[in-house]
């Protein structure tokens, strides 16, 4: 539930700082965005949102073992920066970079959802990421879930 | 005067070894920061290997001179991360809980003891990386560089490590009179990206702002292009004024910061 409050609180500070961006620099000519291709971002933005957090959560989960995960969670995010297209557009990486990210969780968090908004994915390419980031949804659930139920039953607290 | 400098460096002793014992202690985290740093260089080099397949310069910079200074940002990080980083990053955790008190009645500045008492050792090794990374890229560059331009270079990024800590205590200091600085801290560690780009990629009013207000340009990318381009008295009296405002500011704001603390005994 704090997840999806995340990502609804994140999404509409998006919306607002993308308006504030238009509104002083314009909209480019070559931005085929319609109101189809953003409602569609929209809604890939909350499955990246989900993918995002649950990503988060199975390394979080790693606590119930190891005292501190505050060197992996920083690495976590430098690495979904770099490879979700954030710092640098993907289309930019080596082809076979771009084939084998192409696989992985990471370009659709933020690379994906991009290309949605601005109307670049067609329809084919568009429920191949869709599906894709359900599978990744369902097997990262599937993980944390697993590695939690773990976790819980070697978990010892102080003072019971 | 002398009596002071001995005592704040047998202090300084004691911080050292509390926190290598302190780092041993969580030995799995000791090699997930190793693992954070060195994904962090990577990915570094990476993003101007992959800009400089698509461009030969970049903010007047050729793909060597980028990686160079790729380096000295590393090697700055790395002094952040070693000295001070993990006592900015919970200076506000201990404003809010009223902890600050301890570190009031100390008979030393408690701005010294609450930035310098916990060091990270593993961040030693990364730096360590971080010098390699820079020594490698220095060779390879075209030219020569003189004893004199690497002294200047020493001396800026020695300068660029008080502005990257008072740029931070900038940011921090608002929690005592906010009582949350979630989203300004978050806020600085996005602007902290500007320290990884040449100066000369921002124009216009965002240069001028990351060149003065908020200094990240003159972190490192002032210091490189004295080390490129030779010693500008220009370019390094900016260096040292911008450090000396800011230093006067901070200072001033951690007066009136302590004047409307209320601890957790009052």
């Amino acid at each position: 539930m704090a997840a999806l409050a995340y990502v609804l609180l994140a999404s509409i500070q998006v919306i607002m700082g993308a308006g504030v961006l238009a509104l002083m620099m314009g909209i480019p000519s070559d931005v085929k965005a319609s109101l189809l291709s953003v409602a569609l971002g929209l809604l890939v933005c909350v499955f990246s949102g989900y993918l995002y957090k649950i990503m988060q959560a199975l390394l979080e989960l790693l606590a119930f073992w190891v005292e501190a995960i505050w060197g992996l969670q920083v690495a976590l995010y430098f690495l979904m920066n770099f490879l979700s297209g954030a710092l640098i557009p993907l289309s930019l990486f080596p082809e076979q970079m771009q084939a084998v990210l192409a696989w992985t969780p990471f370009p659709y968090l933020i690379a994906f959802p991009t290309n949605v908004i601005l109307g670049k994915v067609a329809a084919v390419e568009f429920f191949r990421g869709v599906t894709l980031m359900v599978c990744w949804g369902i097997a990262l659930t599937f993980a944390a879930s697993l590695i939690w139920k773990k976790g819980i039953r070697e978990y010892s607290s102080v003072g019971i | 005067m002398f009596r002071a400098i001995r005592r704040y460096t047998r202090l300084y002793a004691h911080f050292l070894s509390f926190s290598f014992s302190k780092s041993f202690e969580f030995r799995l985290n000791f090699w997930f920061r190793i693992i954070m740093d060195v994904i962090y260089a990577g990915m570094l080099v990476s993003f101007y290997q992959i800009i400089y397949g698509e461009a030969q310069m970049l903010g007047g910079l050729t793909k060597t001179e980028a990686l160079t200074f790729v380096g000295a940002c590393l090697v700055l990080d790395g002094i952040q991360m070693t000295f001070v980083h993990d006592n900015l990053d919970t200076l506000a955790e201990k404003v809010k809980r009223g902890d600050i008190d301890y570190y009031l009645v100390r008979p030393v500045s408690p701005l010294f003891f609450l930035s310098l008492k916990e060091l990270s050792p593993n961040s030693l090794i990364n730096l360590c990386f971080a010098f390699g990374i820079f020594g490698y890229y220095l060779s390879e560059l075209p030219y020569s560089i003189s004893f004199f331009q690497l002294l200047w270079f020493a001396i800026l990024i020695a300068n660029g490590c008080v502005l990257y800590y008072l740029t931070r205590l900038l940011f921090i200091l608002p929690i005592f009179w906010l009582g949350l600085v979630g989203g300004i801290d978050t806020l600085f560690y996005n602007l902290y990206y500007v320290v990884d780009r040449p100066d000369k990629v921002f124009k216009g009013a965002v240069r001028l702002v990351f060149s003065t207000l908020l200094p990240f340009c003159v972190m490192v990318s002032f210091p490189v292009r004295v080390l490129f381009e030779g010693s500008d008295p220009l370019i390094i009296a900016h260096i040292f004024g911008v450090t000396l405002v800011l230093a006067i500011l901070v200072r001033f704001l951690w007066a009136l910061c302590l004047r409307s603390y209320s601890s957790a005994s009052s």
